[in-house]
C-alpha cells in the first residue's frame, strides 16, 4: 500500500546531500470509492427532477366560453375507462385507447382551431386525465400547434345518460 | 483527472436534493410523454394528494407543502397547527419550520385562500398518486380555481426512467 521512496535529484546542488525520505501512497481505493460516490450522485440528481405539465381553467367555471359546435371536440372518459369522442352535437362513438392518439390526431390536423373538452368521470383513474392531456400535447407539438386550447370538466347526469349504455 | 473526479463530486454532493424522508406517503406519479417543463423549487406550493395505509382499502390524504419560508406561518394559519406532544398551539416561528402539513378536505378551501392572499407570485402544482380517482383533483383543481388560481401544474414523470 504505501512505500518508501528515496528521493533522488534533489538536494543534489545542495552543500550536503541530505537522505529525504519520501512517502507515496497508493491512492487506487479512495479515487475507487471517490468515483463511485460521484457516479451514484450525478445518478440520483439528474434522476429525482419532476417534471410538470401546465393547465390553466377558465377564471370562474360559470362562465361560458363561446365555440362555435364545428370547432369543439369531446372526449368523454367513462367511469370504466372506456373513452368516447364527438364532434359538435355529433353522437359520441367508443373508441379504444390504442386508437385516441389516431382521432386526436386527425381532428387537429383536419382543424388547427379545434378546441378540446376533456369530459372525465370523477370515478375515472387520474392517469387517464394526464395520459389524455399527454397525447394532446404530443400531438399539437408534431404538428406544430403552440396554443394550448383544452379544458377539463367533470361529467354530468346528461352524460352519463348520452353514453352510458354504449 | 483525479482532482477534478473530486471536483465533480464535490459539486454533486452540495447539489443534490433528495426526495424528503417525511413523506410517509409513496407517490406513484402519473406517466407523460410530452417535453414539459421542470417543477421549479422556489415559489411553489405543492398540493400532494397520496394514498395511504393498507393497499386493499386506501385512504386519500391531502398533503401541503410552501417552499418558502417566510410565506409558511401566514399560510397555515387557518389549519391551527398543534405541537403533536404538548398540543399547545404553535407560534408563527414553529410553523415555519414545517414544510409540510396535512390538510383535510374542508380546510383547503382557507388554505389556498391564505396562500393566494400571502404572496399572489406563488405558483401551484398538484401531485398526485395515478392511483386515485379524478374525483379528488376535481375538487382540488376547482379549489384553486375559485381562488383565482387558474394556472397550475400537474406533477409527471418522465416515461423510460
Amino acid at each position: 500500500m504505501a512505500e518508501m521512496v528515496e528521493a533522488g535529484g534533489r538536494g543534489k546542488k545542495g552543500k550536503k546531500s541530505k537522505k529525504r525520505v519520501g512517502v507515496r501512497m497508493d491512492m487506487t481505493p479512495m479515487v475507487d470509492v471517490a468515483f463511485l460516490l460521484l457516479t451514484f450522485f450525478m445518478l440520483s440528481t439528474t434522476l429525482a427532477t419532476p417534471q410538470v405539465m401546465e393547465i390553466s381553467l377558465p377564471p370562474d367555471s360559470k362562465v361560458n366560453v363561446e365555440v362555435a359546435e364545428s370547432n369543439l371536440l369531446t372526449i368523454r372518459v367513462r367511469k370504466d375507462d372506456a373513452v368516447f369522442w364527438n364532434k359538435g352535437k355529433d353522437a359520441p362513438a367508443k373508441i379504444t385507447a390504442a386508437e385516441v392518439p389516431k382521432v386526436l390526431e386527425q381532428r387537429l390536423r383536419e382543424n388547427p382551431k379545434i378546441a378540446t373538452l376533456i369530459k372525465i368521470d370523477r370515478e375515472s383513474k387520474y392517469q387517464k386525465l394526464v395520459d389524455l392531456i399527454d397525447e394532446l400535447n404530443l400531438i399539437q407539438a408534431k404538428l406544430g400547434q403552440t396554443e394550448k386550447r383544452f379544458s377539463i370538466v367533470t361529467m354530468d347526469k346528461d352524460d352519463d345518460a348520452l353514453i352510458g349504455n354504449l | 483527472m483525479v482532482d477534478v473526479g473530486f471536483l465533480l463530486l464535490t459539486f454533486f454532493m452540495l447539489t443534490a436534493k433528495f426526495k424528503s424522508q417525511k413523506d410517509n406517503v409513496e407517490i406513484k406519479l402519473p406517466v407523460a410523454q410530452a417535453d414539459t417543463a421542470k417543477l421549479p423549487d422556489v415559489n411553489i406550493v405543492v398540493v400532494t394528494i397520496g394514498l395511504s395505509g393498507a393497499s386493499e382499502n386506501p385512504d386519500t390524504t391531502i398533503y401541503f407543502s410552501v417552499a418558502t419560508d417566510k410565506d409558511r406561518a401566514a399560510i397555515y394559519k387557518p389549519l391551527t397547527l398543534t405541537d403533536p406532544k404538548s398540543g399547545a398551539p404553535l407560534d408563527d416561528l414553529e410553523a415555519m419550520k414545517i414544510q409540510q402539513v396535512t390538510v383535510k378536505k374542508n380546510q383547503l378551501d382557507a388554505v389556498v385562500k391564505a396562500a393566494r392572499w400571502q404572496n399572489q407570485s406563488l405558483r401551484y402544482a398538484i401531485n398526485a398518486d395515478k392511483r386515485i380517482s379524478y374525483g379528488y383533483i376535481d375538487d382540488v383543481m376547482r379549489t384553486l380555481q375559485k381562488n383565482g388560481a387558474t394556472r397550475f401544474n400537474l406533477v409527471t414523470v418522465t416515461q423510460g426512467l
